[in-house]
């Protein structure tokens, strides 16, 4: 129960939410990539989070039920969006096939930039969060002065 | 728990209601933090609305009834809180209580320190 963990759990929010904005920022760079190393065009990536208690530091001073209370959040995984590729008639693209079509990364960049902004938003929050828990702890010296 | 002559229950309930503060700043963090995950239910304290409730007349908490809040049930629930789910993440409404805990926990060590500044000014007779 001290404020460093406070800070440790919104160090673990900045964390994950900067790792939101960089692939956000992969597939808005990569909206007309056809080209990948599996031959493909681009596959748009999520982001999977995932809650981690941190318990260790509360397991003597507090007891059991609060262990698993306090969570940091985690990034779990990136994975591929399952979605199909976008297919443009493009016949003097190098990468058309027989039939003039491209198959062009399926990125909608209205839901990337939305996305960034939600990823915004809550880095500040959490920004927020550890400006007040810093607050505190430079306060709580004051005690008795 | 006796009652010291210089270190009262007033110091020690502001000394607990600061810990109590902390864990909430914490709860808010964990909050925050997973505000984004799916399927993460929100974190409140949640015996705050009774301590709150019974910590404004404290100091001259008589029970005539048995249904009363019983002083020592009080200082039991600050040391021993509990942690309630209360749903999905409003970020609001978790800026609000940010808000709200910094100032609390800032009022009293203010609190705390005109406590101390009394208790000095007793120590040398005024004088000082």
């Amino acid at each position: 129960m001290d404020f460093e963990t406070s800070m440790k759990i919104s160090a673990s929010g900045l964390a994950a939410h900067r790792a939101w904005m960089n692939v956000l920022s992969a597939n808005l760079a990569n909206v007309n990539t056809t080209r990948t190393a599996n031959g493909n065009p681009y596959e748009r990536r999520t982001i999977i989070y995932e809650t981690v208690p941190c318990s260790e530091q509360f397991g003597e001073v507090l007891g059991d039920a609060l262990d698993e209370e306090l969570n940091q959040v985690h990034v779990a995984d990136i994975v591929s969006d399952g979605r199909d590729f976008k297919e443009v008639y493009n016949p003097g693209h190098p990468d058309a096939d027989d039939r003039g079509i491209v198959r062009m990364p399926n990125i909608n960049p209205v839901e990337e930039m939305a996305n960034l902004l939600i990823a915004s938003r809550s880095y500040e929050a959490n920004l927020a969060a550890l400006n007040t828990a810093r607050q505190l702890a430079v306060k709580a010296i004051d005690i008795g002065k | 728990m006796s009652d010291d002559i210089v270190f009262d229950r007033t110091i020690r309930l502001m000394q607990d209601r600061l810990s109590l503060s902390s864990l909430n700043q914490e709860i808010i963090s964990s909050n925050l933090a997973n505000i984004n995950t799916p399927r993460y239910v929100a974190k409140e304290l949640s015996f705050e609305k009774v301590l709150r409730e019974s910590l404004e007349d404290r100091v001259h908490l008589a029970t005539s009834s048995e249904k009363h809040i019983d002083p020592t049930d009080v200082q039991h629930a600050i040391r021993f809180p509990e942690i309630a789910g209360s749903g999905p993440v409003d970020l609001d409404e978790e800026m609000m209580k940010l808000s709200k805990n910094s100032i609390e926990y800032q009022f009293i060590i203010s609190m705390l320190n005109k406590k101390f500044a009394l208790l000095k000014h007793a120590i040398g007779e005024g004088g000082m």
